[in-house]
Parts: C-alpha cells; sequence; structure tokens
C-alpha cells in the first residue's frame, strides 16, 4: 500500500480509522510505520483518495485450469441445501464466463445427482469411496486428489462448520487461497471476486486470488437461491480405493441437543412482554419448531414464569449470537438488548410501531404477533407436507 | 392537548419501578422538549409523577395517581465543551457512557445501574461504586434546568446563585422573583441521599440535586466529566474472616494506594454466588470461587501510568497479606474485558438475591427485597458489621451483606421465607436505622427516600424539619402538585 | 504434555463507528486484547497443565505493538511467549500465516498439541488452524468445547460441538485443536503471576531468524488479495415490512431464508 505524497493534504481522517496505530502525520503528509497489516481499512476512508493498494495483477498462464466446481456436502446421508444453492450460483457464473459447473459428490444416490443437475451441474463426478465415516480429513484428501487431476479454475464450499473445516486442510494441501464465508460471488476478467464479511458484519471486503488456482471460496448457506434448469449432467464416475490414515476417528454423534441450546443456536425466536397470553406462547414454540430454532425470553416473560430462567437473554442472562434473531413482542429495553448485539440479523415483530426493539431492527414489522405468527406456521408447515 | 393522553392498558409499566410497588394514574406524557414539558404543565392541574427509566428503589417514580410526566423521549445529548457535556434528562447513563467512551472520557461517579436516566440520577443524588474516590453526582452537575410547577423555567449554573446566610432568591427566565427561607437542618457527614441538601450560604443549584423531584422537573443538565485515567484496573481478594477483610479495607482506603472503589462480599453472597453458579446456566459465566475463603473485597485503582499502576498493585499485594489474604487466590483485571468480568460478578450478587425472592414470592405474594442503603461514618464500620451480623443471625433470617464498603455503606439483603420473617426483617431494619442515626450516619446514602422510606427519614430529621422541609417544597410547588409521596406523606403537616 | 496456543491480538470491540460529520470510519481508542477464541484455547491448554503438567508456550504473529498484550499470557501462567514480528510479514492473508507460524512451530521443540482459537474475531476466517495442522502434517479437529481424555502422550478424546452436532473423536497426537467456549469461564489471572512475571520478556523474532521462504511469507506470500474494502450501509439494511398480513408473511419468510439479502434478490 502506498500514500502519494502530492495527493495527501494530511487531514487526519486515516489516522482514525487505523486499529493498529500505523499511519502518522509527519509534516503535513501521512505515512505508514512499521504497524501496517495492509488491513486497507483507510483507503475508502480518505477524501483525496490518496492512498492506494499497488494491486497484485494475475502474472501466470491458467489455460489448463476450468470450470466451476462445488464440493457436495453431506450430513446423515442427506445433501446440504447449501450445496444445491451453490450448484445454482455457480451455473450463473459459467454463464456469465461462458464456463461449465461440476459437483463433486461421495456415494451419490441417483435422486441426488438428478438434483444436482436441475441445480444447474453440467457435470457430476461421482465418486465411490469406502471412508471411515464422518470423517473430514477423509473428505479433504479425497477432494484434493480430485482437484489434482480435474485442475478447477473455481473450487466452491459450502460455509457450514464442517466446510469450514475441510476447505483450509484441502487449500493447504493445494497451496493456494481460500476466502471464507462469502456472501457475494461475481466473476471479473476470468477472476473470482469473492466478498465477505469482517469485523463481525461491519465491514465488508472483496477478495480475489489472482496467480493460484484453483480460487477457492466457503460460501454462507442460504444466500443464494436453487434455480430450477432442465439439464441432464455429465456424469464422471470414479473409484476412489486409496485408502490411509487421518488420525482422527469419530466415536460418536448426537445431533438433537443443540435446540434448547441458546448460546449455539443459529436461529432464536425471542418471546417478550407482548406475549399477552399462554396461547401465543404457544404459538412461538410451534413456529420456532418448524424454523429449527431455539426460544428465548426476555426477563418480563421469566419473572412471570412463563419460561425458566435458563431462557433468558440479556443483561442478567445468556448472551446470544445466533444469525438470526427474531424478537416476538420484546420491547427492545437495553437490558434485554446487551445480549442479542451478537445477533447477525434482527428481526422485530411488535404492534406498537414506537417500540424502542425497532431502532436494532434489521426488519421491523408492526402488526400483532399472534396473528403473524398463525400465518406464519400455515406457510411453513404447508411447505413442509 | 394532544401531548397529554388517557392513561391505558399499554402504559401500564409506567405504574412501577424496580422497588416493585404499583400505583396508579389517569393520563400520561411523552415531551420531547423544554417547551413541551412547560406546555404540559400549563395545561394539566391533576398532580404529576415524573419518570425517567423507573430503575429507582425507593418508589420515586412510582405516580399515586394524576400525570406521569415520562422524560424518556428527550434522550439528546446537546454538546460537549471543555469536560463540559450537556444533556436532555431522558438520556441514559449508557447512551452517555458510550458517548463519553468513543471520546475518551468518563463520567466519574459510575452508578452501578446503567439504564437510569440522567434527569433520574440528578434528582436522586446518584452515586456508584467510584463515589469512593470522586463522590456523587452532586459536584459533578455544573448546570441544570427546571421547570416549575408554575411553569415557568429556573436555570441554574454552578457558582452563579447562592443563599445568603439562610435567605434565597432565584429568578426565573419569566422575571418571577421566587424568594424563602432555608431551614436549619444537621445533615449527616457520610455519603447521603435522604432528603434535601440544606447549608447556610449554599450553591442553590445543590438544593434541586437529589431533590427527588419535589421541587421542579430537571429537564436539562451540564456535566463536568474527566479524561479516562490511563489504567484502570481491579483486584478481588479473599479472606478467611471478615475481620480480616475490614482491616484490610480500613488500611487500604486511607494509603497512597487511593482506591477508585472498594465493594465488599460477605460469607453469605459468596455461598449464593457459588451455588447459583453450579446450578444456574445463566451464571456459568461467574469466576470459580476459591474454596475455604468467607469474604471478599473488590479494589479498583486508577493510574496515570503503566508504572504507576503496577506499584499500586504492588501495595495491595502487601495489603492483602498482611492482612492473611494469599495473592494466589485474587482476580486481577487489567483490560477492559476483564474489568468487566469484575463487575459482572458484583452485579450478579443482587441479580441472584432478586432470583431468589422472586420463586418465595410464588407461596408468599406479599414478600418484597428488604434491602437497606445506610452508611455510617469511617469509626463505626467494624461496629455496624458486627449489629447487623448478630441480629440477624439471633433472628435467623436468610441474607447477603454487600456493596461499597470503601464509604461504610453496606447493603443488608434480607431474603424472607415467609410473611413472619419479612416482618421480622422489617422491624430490625428500623432498629438499625435509629442506631445508625444515633452513630451520626443516614438511612439512605443512594437510593434516596421516595415513597418507601420516608419512615427512616422520619428517624433523621423531627416532626418540625421535616415540616420546614415541606415549606421549603411549598415555595416552589405551592399546590404540592409534583412528585406526590415522595420525601412527605401529604396531609401530615 | 507440552501444549503450544497461537494467539492474535486483536481489537477488543469489532464496532465499527462511523464519524457523523465526515461519515467515515474511526477505529481509534480501540483497546487491543487477546483474540476471545484465543483465550478459550489458552484455557484450557492452562487447565490441562494443571491436571497433567508440562508447559504451555504461546506463539503468536503481528506487530511489535502488542508485545504487551501477549505478555498478559504470563499472568494467566504461560511459561513462554514468542512473537514472530517483522515488516516481511505483513500483509500476510490465511495461507501466509499458516506457513510462517507452522515453520515456527518446527523450531521450537517437542509439542504434543497445538491449540488455535476456533477463529479471530476481526477476521473470522477459521482457516487458520487447519492450514497449520496440513503444513505440520497433523491431523485436526475445529469448534472443541473440551478435552475428555488425555491419558497418555499418543491420543487425545476431544468434544466436537458445532451449531448442528455434537460429537467426541478421538485424535491422535501431536494434532491442532482449535477451540470455542467450552463450559468454563476462561480464569483471571492472579496479582501473584502478575507481579511475578512483570520482568520476563516476550522472546521476538523475525523471519530471517527462522530463514523462512520469503516468496510464502507477507503480502508476497498470499495467494489472496484485498482489492476493496466498505462498510455495508446500515441505514439501507434496515427494512420495514409492510403490506397485508399474507404479504408480511410472505416477506417474512423470504428473509429467513436470505438474512443478508439474496443478492439478486429485492431486499
Amino acid at each position: 500500500m502506498e500514500i502519494i505524497k502530492n495527493k495527501c493534504i494530511g487531514c487526519g481522517a486515516c489516522l482514525n480509522s487505523c486499529s493498529f496505530n500505523a499511519i502518522e502525520i509527519i509534516e503535513g503528509k501521512a505515512i505508514f510505520n512499521d504497524n501496517c497489516t495492509l488491513c486497507g481499512l483507510c483507503i475508502s476512508v480518505c477524501p483525496e483518495n490518496a492512498i492506494v493498494r499497488n494491486d497484485k495483477k494475475q502474472t501466470k498462464d491458467f489455460s489448463d485450469y476450468s470450470g466451476i466446481y462445488v464440493f457436495v456436502e453431506k450430513e446423515k446421508n442427506v445433501v446440504k441445501e447449501v450445496s444445491y444453492q451453490l450448484v445454482s450460483k455457480a451455473k450463473i457464473l459459467a454463464k456469465s464466463s461462458d464456463d461449465f459447473v461440476t459437483s463433486i459428490i461421495i456415494n451419490p444416490t441417483e435422486a441426488e445427482i438428478s438434483k444436482l443437475s436441475s441445480a444447474g451441474s453440467d457435470k457430476v463426478i461421482k465418486v465411490k469411496a469406502n471412508l471411515p465415516k464422518e470423517n473430514l480429513l477423509a473428505n479433504a484428501q479425497v477432494l484434493f486428489d480430485i482437484v489434482k487431476v480435474y485442475k478447477p479454475n473455481i473450487l466452491l464450499i459450502g460455509a457450514t462448520p464442517d466446510g469450514r473445516s475441510l476447505a483450509p486442510r484441502v487449500a493447504a494441501k493445494l497451496k493456494t487461497g481460500l476466502t471464507a464465508d462469502c456472501t457475494m460471488l461475481s466473476i471479473d476478467n476470468d477472476l473470482l471476486v469473492q466478498t465477505r464479511p469482517a469485523y463481525g458484519g461491519n465491514i465488508m471486503a472483496e477478495i480475489i486470488c489472482p496467480n493460484h488456482r484453483p480460487q477457492m471460496a466457503t460460501v454462507r448457506p442460504n444466500t443464494f437461491k436453487i434455480e430450477k434448469y432442465d439439464l441432464k449432467s455429465e456424469i464422471i464416475s470414479i473409484n476412489y480405493e486409496k485408502t490411509f490414515n487421518t488420525g482422527i476417528r469419530v466415536l460418536d454423534t448426537l445431533y438433537e441437543e443443540n435446540k434448547s441450546d441458546l448460546e449455539h443456536a443459529e436461529i432464536i425466536v425471542g418471546a417478550g412482554r407482548g406475549i399477552s397470553n399462554k396461547e401465543t406462547l404457544e404459538l412461538v414454540f410451534e413456529f420456532a419448531e418448524l424454523l429449527n430454532a431455539s426460544v428465548s425470553a426476555s426477563r418480563p416473560l421469566v419473572d412471570a414464569s412463563w419460561l425458566g430462567y435458563e431462557r433468558q437473554v440479556g443483561q442478567t442472562g445468556k448472551t446470544v449470537s445466533p444469525k438470526i434473531y427474531i424478537a416476538c413482542g420484546i420491547s427492545g429495553a437495553i437490558q434485554h438488548m446487551a445480549g442479542v448485539s451478537g445477533a447477525e440479523t434482527i428481526i422485530a415483530i411488535n404492534n406498537d410501531p414506537n417500540a424502542n426493539i425497532f431502532k436494532y431492527a434489521d426488519y421491523s414489522l408492526v402488526g400483532d404477533v399472534a396473528n403473524v405468527l398463525k400465518t406464519m406456521i400455515n406457510k411453513l408447515s404447508s411447505r413442509k407436507d | 392537548m394532544h401531548l397529554i393522553k388517557k392513561f391505558t392498558t399499554k402504559d401500564i409499566s409506567l405504574l412501577k419501578d424496580e422497588s416493585r410497588m404499583i400505583g396508579e394514574a389517569e393520563s400520561v406524557a411523552f415531551p420531547s422538549s423544554t417547551k413541551e414539558v412547560l406546555e404540559i404543565m400549563k395545561e394539566e392541574t391533576l398532580p404529576i409523577t415524573i419518570q425517567g427509566n423507573r430503575t429507582g428503589l425507593a418508589g420515586g417514580a412510582v405516580p399515586l395517581g394524576g400525570l406521569v410526566l415520562n422524560l424518556l423521549k428527550m434522550d439528546k445529548i446537546l454538546s460537549l465543551n471543555d469536560l463540559l457535556v450537556s444533556c436532555q434528562a431522558g438520556v441514559l447513563l449508557s447512551s452517555l457512557t458510550n458517548f463519553l467512551d468513543s471520546k475518551n472520557l468518563l463520567l466519574p461517579p459510575d452508578p452501578t445501574e446503567t439504564s437510569a436516566s440522567i434527569g433520574g440520577m440528578v434528582a436522586c443524588n446518584a452515586s456508584g461504586a467510584r463515589t469512593l474516590r470522586y463522590g456523587p453526582i452532586r459536584p459533578w452537575v455544573k448546570f441544570l434546568k427546571v421547570v416549575l410547577a408554575n411553569g415557568e423555567v429556573l436555570e441554574l449554573t454552578r457558582g452563579k446563585h447562592f443563599a445568603r446566610g439562610s435567605a434565597f432568591t432565584l429568578i426565573t427566565n419569566e422575571g418571577s422573583k421566587i424568594k424563602g427561607e432555608l431551614p436549619q437542618i444537621k445533615m449527616p457527614n457520610v455519603k447521603n441521599a435522604a432528603g434535601y441538601f440544606i447549608r447556610p450560604n449554599m450553591d442553590l443549584i445543590d438544593l434541586f440535586i437529589g431533590s427527588e423531584g419535589t421541587l421542579g422537573v430537571i429537564t436539562e443538565v451540564k456535566l463536568r466529566v474527566l479524561p479516562k485515567p490511563k489504567k484502570i484496573s481491579a483486584v478481588t481478594c479473599f479472606f478467611e474472616s471478615e475481620t480480616e477483610a475490614l482491616d484490610y479495607v480500613t488500611e487500604v482506603r486511607k494509603s497512597e494506594v487511593n482506591p477508585a472503589a472498594l465493594e465488599y462480599f460477605d460469607e453469605n453472597a459468596l455461598e449464593l454466588l457459588r451455588n447459583e453458579r453450579m446450578k444456574n446456566p445463566a451464571f456459568t459465566n461467574l469466576q470459580e470461587l476459591p474454596l475455604n475463603y468467607y469474604s471478599a473485597v473488590y479494589t479498583e485503582i486508577h493510574a496515570d501510568s503503566l508504572t504507576e499502576q503496577n506499584k499500586l498493585l504492588k501495595l495491595i499485594a502487601n495489603y492483602i497479606i498482611s492482612n492473611n489474604g494469599n495473592t494466589l487466590h485474587t482476580w486481577l483485571a487489567v483490560n477492559n474485558t476483564d474489568l468487566e468480568q469484575l463487575r459482572y460478578f458484583r452485579h450478579a450478587t443482587p441479580e441472584i438475591v432478586n432470583l431468589t425472592i422472586d420463586k418465595q414470592r410464588k407461596i408468599y405474594p406479599k414478600l418484597t427485597k428488604l434491602g437497606t442503603d445506610m452508611a455510617v461514618p469511617d469509626d463505626y464500620l467494624h461496629q455496624v458489621m458486627e449489629l447487623y451480623h448478630s441480629d440477624l443471625r439471633e433472628a435467623g433470617l436468610q441474607y447477603v451483606i454487600f456493596g461499597h464498603i470503601g464509604d461504610n455503606h453496606l447493603h443488608v439483603n434480607i431474603i424472607p421465607r415467609n410473611d413472619a420473617e419479612y416482618n421480622l426483617g422489617k422491624a430490625l431494619y428500623l432498629d438499625w436505622a435509629k442506631q445508625i442515626v444515633a452513630w451520626g450516619g443516614t438511612v439512605s446514602a443512594e437510593h434516596g427516600i421516595g415513597k418507601f422510606k420516608r419512615e427512616f427519614f422520619a428517624l433523621m430529621y423531627d416532626k418540625k424539619t421535616i415540616a420546614k422541609m415541606k415549606q421549603l417544597k411549598t415555595i416552589f410547588d405551592p399546590k404540592h402538585r409534583l412528585n406526590l409521596g415522595n420525601l412527605f406523606l401529604e396531609g401530615d403537616n | 504434555m507440552n501444549i503450544l496456543v497461537c494467539i492474535k491480538a486483536v481489537p477488543a470491540s469489532t464496532k465499527v463507528n462511523l464519524d457523523e460529520v465526515t461519515n467515515t470510519l474511526i477505529r481509534t481508542g480501540i483497546e487491543n486484547v487477546i483474540n476471545p477464541f484465543d483465550s478459550y484455547a489458552l484455557d484450557l491448554a492452562l487447565r490441562l497443565k494443571e491436571k497433567y503438567q508440562g508447559r504451555v508456550d504461546v506463539l503468536s504473529m503481528g506487530i511489535p505493538e502488542t508485545e504487551q498484550i501477549l505478555h498478559h499470557a504470563y499472568s494467566l501462567g504461560v511459561d513462554k511467549v514468542t512473537l514472530l514480528t517483522d515488516r516481511a510479514l505483513a500483509g500476510a492473508d490465511t495461507l501466509a500465516t499458516s506457513y510462517s507460524l507452522a515453520s515456527t512451530i518446527k523450531t521450537l521443540g517437542q509439542i504434543d498439541l497445538v491449540l488455535c482459537g476456533k477463529q479471530s474475531t476481526d477476521g473470522d476466517t477459521a482457516q487458520v488452524g487447519p492450514e497449520i495442522a496440513e503444513m505440520l502434517n497433523y491431523p485436526h479437529s475445529t469448534y472443541i468445547t473440551d478435552i475428555l481424555l488425555a491419558e497418555d502422550k499418543s491420543h487425545l478424546v476431544v468434544k466436537r460441538r458445532t451449531s448442528e452436532k455434537s460429537q467426541t473423536i478421538l485424535i491422535d497426537l501431536p494434532a491442532v485443536l482449535t477451540v470455542v467456549k467450552g463450559m468454563h469461564i476462561p480464569k483471571l489471572p492472579t496479582l501473584e503471576k502478575y507481579l511475578g512475571t512483570l520482568d520476563k520478556k516476550v522472546d521476538k523474532i523475525t523471519s530471517l531468524d527462522l530463514s523462512l521462504d520469503t516468496s510464502r511469507i507477507g503480502l508476497l506470500g498470499s495467494p489472496t488479495q484485498v482489492v476493496n474494502v466498505f462498510t455495508p450501509n446500515q441505514a439501507k439494511r434496515k427494512k420495514m415490512i409492510l403490506g397485508s398480513l399474507d404479504e408480511q408473511a410472505e416477506k417474512l419468510l423470504e428473509i429467513l431464508k436470505f438474512p443478508k439479502g439474496e443478492s439478486n434478490g429485492n431486499y
């Protein structure tokens, strides 16, 4: 990174943006000192555009790398939704760059293959392998071996907990770059532009990987929609027979218990004072069940013993950081908000348009909680059928 | 008239505060400016109860009929100049603290309840853990804008309006002269929030600070703040006996350590925290308590450099050791994250007491927490602790003692298990108040009198003095419309 | 057992304040601390040491200014703190960081277990742990909440807990584990340890000391590169869900599916 001397007016805006005390103003000009980590936060701050990044250009020839590949993740023998979402997104990217989409899936069923086709997969690499169960390191090895042979230009993996454990292992084997937890993808001149949140989502960064292949990214689930294509994928069958010792063994796995566990929950439905009767509280639970979410409460409901203290969220209860927090009838007192400040997205439903919660909410719905929940429950349960 | 609305069920939470007393009201208003408060004052003929965020523990914001004047919409921070910050009365302490934090500034007294409103804090002369070093909020208040019951505005700047002996004159913005006499009273020489602050030749701004909204509506406040100390750190240490802890406190508070805060946890408080941590998932984030210790003291220090901080920490270590404590069993916090944890431990204590009482209340709905707020002069610290423990043990009551030990200001929280115990506790409370007043202490060091502690107030001042204070209210509020029931019982002249 | 904990100094708050007047970022005045996830890793290591003896060392890569934050580890009971620092390392992405750390670890003597926090709160990538493991050719596991059994130096039984499941895993040593918050809140330092370790030094080493491959470190050795940084417009993101009850419910369903707004959707 560089400060263009004759553009810098010494205003100091960059100083304030730096977490590392890495910029000093000397004789009216900003200069970087040794603390600089090249994070680039100061670039967008400079009113004179005097800070520039010396961007690396693509210098190597990668003509033997092609295609957008998606590694398909399975859990409990079911393909994760995110994998289909990635295939569909890959198809959109491929269309824009005149490329093709390939899914890599281990021990698939016919139904899974046809769903990958309809999601937009031009080819499916069907790997037949006898691997130790739930062993991410074994999966990483298989994926590495396939990538070595097929040379993808781009490799996408779902940013699920397992995906985020496997992907860096593969990237390190391949000695290539990996961008975590992307929320936007586009293609610019054969380069994948990967946008991801950093600093707890307060800042978005656009990242490229110009001189290494494949360009790898993990992508957050539910960022892209599953499309429908009328496609018959070309099937490439591989019999994977290599055996190896991974150094780990999964002794047992439990799936159900985390639902009541607020601190690890991805979706939390919060019930507050606006839940004026027990019938509505029942609706909250029904709604949460359909979303596979946990139920929390604000203090008034716990004080009234409608819900146990283990569900209380706020200054005097738990601190939670779900991806989605749905506040039902919660007024939004700051004591409560202190407990949910880590939530990525806050959706508020309240009948009082002046409720404090709406100051914090990303999405605000003014309305009767019971009616909204009833409608949602109807819609959700009809979709499940 | 649009400012005043009929009181409906959706306003029901405005009928109570943290005292859990429940009042009644006919109408409600949420003004957003001094001008709107003026309009309401002129319009309304019913009694008016002023509210901030209702965090008071003495029922001061609980309405006894009439209009609820809730100031939470007056939530603007107005200006910051040369360490003076101006804000509207409804600004919450947490918002102000966040704002000051970003400017590397500090409001020194640091009240515990961060969701309190600034207006409420001034009206009750709030204090906090750091009052030990920096005093209550009183000296930090430099300017007040007050709407009087007659619909006129009084602006008071510290250092500008003094009483002459006991005579005083104030002129409103509208030009009215308010003349009166200050009664002669003897205030206790300890941290105090019981009744009016009155002294001959006093700065008249002090009359309004701590007046619990009985003289006028505080709508705007200017506070002096300080640059943040470079290093804030704290140690929680443990002792095998309470005497050792008290000796430590007595030594360290007058030493060059000059602690910003000294907080105490007695044996029962520690036991309660220990148990709750084990069985209640909400408190698993508490530190593990070392075994075989029966009292704990939190000491916070403010230093201008790392060298000074380390020097003070060494001094603290020496005081711990010389009082038979063990520096291996200490919790040290030298950064904000760790400080937060020590504060969380402190705040968990009253929270757990409240939880325990809430459980009891399901069986005995009449029960409330019996929490004392009394302070004694330095010389009586050991004695007052002995008084509390021996009375409570003899009565067989369940209780914890914790709080601002540096100011000899401990909260005794009695957890009654039935109505009989509740009454027993109440009687003890009254006995102690008498003794503490005799020792030159106060019946309320920080929570104020409100509607809950009038009985204790009557122990501190004789009937005549209270009647004179009431006359003082009459000068500013002739029809006694403001904050009815705070400090004085109406019709009791 | 000899345990090495990799830690990173991060800003205590991920909050980004905007200057109301100039609409620019303000990040000054934010204290730097040990990455909270790394604190869990460190605490887990120190609890193991209490139980099974051995030593706990700390390794960090960062700017010289972080020395004081790393020194804090001594007051928690760490035996030795090493800081890998020099200008050539600046701008490293996860791969270059992992290479630098893994190469350093190889020089630190006998290590049975490497612990990392699940991720850092500033970068949020969760990649450095698994990448170090690959470069050391150790097995790894992520989202670890507890170590159940550490009877001998050949393997561990660990508890893994994600938002989807909890697992018990047997892992051979040496290994790399990335740690999330478990049953315990990390212990605070003691006054005794703090005062007793004031004179201890953080061991500072440079890439030259280790003769690292310069084409694999710092900005130069980083395959990925940030080309643009921007703050999502908060005001724009705040949305009212309007319409009839049915329309509101439909929109809500869409939001639940794509809380961050689908890139080609309308939210």
